[in-house]
């Protein structure tokens, strides 16, 4: 073990031993380890940003092709004022702009309408035609039931999300009915994925802590010599 | 005044009377300088006709009045008999002209005070022969027409008899018989002279005009004298006056100023106004007349046609300072009735009562409808008062009620209850975490193998893993494969977990990698997973050479979009000897994202692999030959349920997904047993616990309801 290696894994294992502390509740240490890694990751980036995204550029283009980006670069800089933060906005705009047509345009093309297409697909009578045709009657079944599943899941669960209600004279405004049936359905579903996010959630967090303690304890038996 | 002075008395237009006309010259009247300016203006009308002419001498009876008394057989200057009742002392404080109304309505007058004032009315009053009986009333109404005369009983033409218009003739002349007369022309004559009167030889000679227009003037206009009341104000006013003023040139004494004498009249009238009963009852006795008798032109008017109209009865005005202090409706003069604002209220007509109303206050007190439009326009009384608020109903209150309450309760500093558990909950949460923490740990320390592996021998792995599993084994040592490194360092023990077998088998396959990242961590993660991961089982695999690290890819979605455009704009790096990465003969032949074998994204964070999926995987088909370029990901375990649905769709929009620790050790288990195993059991001993802890905690809650409810049934 070189000194650096005991340096970082001591510094690792103390900033491990301080972000466990949260187990005893909020306290100064456990701050104080969050904002050195805010601090961290934050001077990390720019020093990334500026070595790696701004100086290659400058020193790969000819200079007539940066007085645009420049100019760009300047106006986004007058943000830093309040009084002259009136002119980086059309930079500002042009940001939002691109990432929000580039965000819904891909999000459509991407992801709607290709979950949309493969949602109908269990009901596709030329696939269930086929896997009849090939006698796997339990796969024609399992097409219709999962389809079935994700129709209903689907339906009920944006069901759950509608939030009209008639308003009566002299009454609190009550659901349909029959959507508050449906909506209960997609409660259901809706209960099931957050279950399954939490235990997505929570196996991440415990293969994070396995991680931690197994360097923990691999710096700690190095330490001692018995690694 | 005596008789002897009779022909002083009179003025010059009753001298012109005479049966001869004009061309009689008058004798001197000294009476007349008493007489005002109205009774000489506006002396009686049908004096052209003769009918009340005077004949104060015999040599001024006229021819035609003169043959009537010789058809008769009389002498010309002998007067009628007229019997005039006697009249009652008049009153001090009454006027003069007031005195025949009252011998009238007494039915008595002293016979001293008839008076023959003419052989014309004489002989008229002897053609009723033996009717003098008759004519006492006559004669009486008669003796008052020598007074000033209130208007509705100035009977110019009611000369049943003779003896009417000869006592309203021996008025004028203020004959000594006739005493009341008298007193009543001192003030004529007083009066006279204050307008400046001329002596009777200045009168205008001659018949006047106004006599020859009597028959279409109004009783009304005749006006009476200004009685006695008026003169003795005046004359205290003058000596006022004269006290006040001693300089001033004044007027005589005892005379009437032309003001006053322009009250008079005025006064008279409202002090001799009679009801209208009284004043028919009067017309139908004065009005019995021959016409045989009478001249054709003066048979020919009927009393009813010379009678002016008689005033209707109306109720008593009341005063303007009544008691009830409500001020009397006036009357509109023309000129304000011409401005009065007729019509222009509104489309609704007013009733009468509403436009009758008086005014009460203003300068058009007493005025009544002169502006009609106010009771429209004007609210009466105290306006009504306009509520401020919003008009709420149950519902909307219930909101509010609501609303307000759920903002008190949030501004509202609530005391933190006690935490219903015996223990406090920071020994909970630490004795959690000691539990997990050992659980974990104990297996790290032992470094055994306790558990098996999720796939057991023989058997396949998941579809999405088997997927995986085929892309990275059909790698040649010819294929580069991009390998983007998007996951933070919290999660960088799970995600390079996963990650290790994968590109431990794409080692093992002989290719080659260019590592990026979206994230500007994601540099030196890639530098810590390639140390950590595989250094150890690859030592050879060198950096510039086997792999790449092709640095940070900045813009988000955009950059990807830049990316599966063009990657080698999107990518500038440089060599440290200044050539560019994409010279190097692993990406040499790379010019767009389907000339990878393959793309692997590793990543913690779904929405970024969603938006790989979005922005990158529809660049990888070709269009032509529609071949994919295979998107793998490798994620973490809390990203699998979002990702699920790209890798079930179909077509796959993800071709293989390898989430979590369970992931890869489900690939460690079909290549080599690397860190997945080693975290296995720890793992394992893990998902132990906390499904104990899970259990535990909801037999713990789920007993405490119980008891709760128990004892809030038996409490009820």
């Amino acid at each position: 073990m070189n000194l650096a290696d005991l340096i970082g894994g001591f510094f690792a294992a103390l900033f491990t031993f301080l972000v466990f502390s949260y187990a005893l509740g909020d306290n100064a240490l456990f701050r104080m380890a969050v904002h050195i890694f805010i601090g961290a990751a934050a001077g990390y980036a720019a020093a990334v940003a500026l070595n790696n995204v701004l100086l290659p550029a400058f020193f790969s283009q000819p200079l007539t092709q940066l007085v645009v980006p420049l100019l760009w670069i300047g106006l986004l800089f007058t943000k830093l004022s309040p009084r002259t933060a009136v002119l980086g906005n059309p930079a500002s705009a042009l940001l939002v702009g691109v990432g929000a047509a580039v965000a819904v345009g891909g999000a459509i093309q991407g992801t709607l309408l290709p979950q949309l297409a493969g949602s109908a697909s269990f009901f596709s009578p030329e696939k269930m035609g086929q896997a009849f045709a090939a006698g796997q009657t339990g796969a024609a079944l399992g097409y219709l039931i999962n389809g079935a599943i994700i129709l209903v899941g689907t339906i009920t669960s944006l069901a759950y999300f509608h939030f009209g209600a008639k308003s009566l004279p002299n009454q609190m405004p009550q659901r349909n009915r029959i959507i508050d049936l449906v909506a209960r359905v997609g409660q259901a579903f809706i209960a099931i994925t957050f279950g399954v996010l939490f235990a997505g959630v929570y196996s991440a967090a415990l293969a994070a802590l396995i991680e931690r303690l197994d360097t923990l304890i691999e710096f700690l038996l190095r330490l001692a010599g018995l690694a | 005044m005596g008789s002897a002075t009779n022909d002083n008395d009179l003025p010059d237009w009753l001298k012109e009377l005479g049966p001869s006309g004009a061309g009689e010259a008058p004798a001197p009247q000294p009476a007349d300088e008493g007489q005002p300016d109205w009774l000489s203006a506006e002396p009686p009308a049908a004096a052209d006709s003769g009918v009340f002419g005077v004949e104060p001498e015999e040599e001024a009876v006229p021819d035609w009045l003169a043959d009537i008394r010789q058809a008769e057989g009389r002498a010309p200057d002998e007067a009628p008999p007229v019997l005039v009742p006697p009249s009652p002392e008049p009153s001090e404080e009454s006027p003069g002209w007031l005195e025949p109304i009252r011998t009238r309505e007494s039915g008595s007058l002293p016979a001293e005070d008839l008076e023959a004032p003419g052989d014309f009315m004489d002989r008229i009053q002897g053609m009723k022969g033996g009717e003098a009986g008759e004519e006492d009333a006559s004669a009486d109404w008669l003796s008052g027409l020598g007074q000033p005369q209130p208007p509705a009983e100035s009977g110019l033409f009611g000369e049943e008899s003779g003896s009417l218009a000869a006592d309203w003739l021996s008025g004028l002349q203020g004959g000594p018989a006739r005493e009341p007369a008298a007193e009543s022309l001192d003030w004529l004559q007083d009066v006279g002279k204050s307008i400046g009167l001329g002596a009777p030889d200045e009168a205008q000679p001659g018949a006047p005009a106004w006599l020859g227009d009597a028959e279409d003037q109004p009783p009304a206009e005749a006006a009476p004298p200004v009685p006695d009341w008026a003169a003795q104000a005046a004359e205290q006013a003058g000596q006022a006056v004269a006290e006040e003023f001693p300089g001033l040139p004044g007027e005589p004494a005892g005379t009437v100023p032309s003001w006053l004498a322009d009250i008079a009249p005025t006064e008279g009238e409202s002090e001799s106004a009679t009801s209208a009963a009284d004043y028919k009852e009067a017309a139908s006795e004065v009005f019995k007349i021959d016409t045989g008798e009478l001249p054709d032109w003066l048979a020919q008017i009927s009393p009813e046609d010379a009678l002016p109209a008689p005033p209707e009865e109306e109720a008593p005005r009341p005063s303007p300072f009544d008691v009830a202090g409500e001020l009397a409706p006036a009357d509109l003069p023309d000129w304000l009735q011409a401005m009065r604002p007729v019509a222009t209220v509104g489309p609704t007509e007013l009733p009468e009562e509403d436009r009758s109303e008086a005014e009460r206050v203003g300068p058009l007190a007493g005025l009544a409808g002169v502006l009609p439009a106010e009771p429209e326009i004007v609210q009466f009384g105290r306006p009504p008062s306009m509520a401020a608020g919003l008009q709420l109903n149950e519902t909307q209150r219930g909101y509010a009620l609501r609303l307000g309450e759920m903002v008190a309760a949030e501004t509202a500093q609530q005391a933190r209850p006690r935490p219903p558990l015996a223990l406090p909950q920071r020994f909970v949460r630490a004795a959690l975490a000691l539990i997990l923490i050992l659980a974990v740990a104990v297996p790290q320390l032992l470094r055994g193998k306790y558990t098996s592996l999720p796939q057991a021998a023989g058997t396949r792995p998941p579809a999405e893993i088997q997927a995986v599993l085929d892309v990275a084994a059909g790698l040649t040592p010819e294929d580069t494969v991009l390998v983007a490194l998007d996951y933070q360092p919290g999660l960088a023990g799970e995600v390079e977990t996963a990650a290790a077998g994968v590109i431990d088998h794409m080692i093992i396959r002989g290719a080659r990698l260019a590592l990026f990242s979206t994230l500007p961590t994601g540099l030196g993660q890639a530098e810590h997973f390639m140390a950590t991961t595989q250094r150890a089982e690859h030592p050879d695999y060198l950096r510039g050479r086997d792999y790449y690290n092709l640095g940070y890819l900045s813009g988000g979605a955009a950059g990807l979009l830049q990316l599966a455009t063009d990657p080698r704009a999107a990518l500038p790096v440089a060599l440290p000897d200044g050539s560019s990465v994409w010279s190097q003969p692993a990406l040499a032949a790379i010019f767009r994202l389907r000339d990878f074998a393959a793309l692997l994204v590793l990543t913690d964070d779904p929405d970024s692999a969603r938006a790989w999926v979005e922005q990158v995987q529809p660049s990888l088909v070709d269009p032509i030959s529609g071949q994919t370029t295979p998107l793998l990901v490798v994620a973490s375990a809390q990203a699998e349920p979002l990702l699920y649905p790209y890798w079930q769709n179909e077509p796959a929009q993800i071709n293989g997904l390898v989430a979590g620790l369970r992931g890869g050790a489900f690939y460690e288990a079909n290549i080599r047993e690397l860190r997945a195993r080693r975290y296995w059991d720890a793992y394992s001993a893990g998902l132990t616990v906390a499904v104990a802890t899970l259990l535990v905690g909801a037999a713990l809650g789920l007993s405490r309801n119980l008891l709760v409810r128990r004892r809030a049934g038996g409490a009820a």
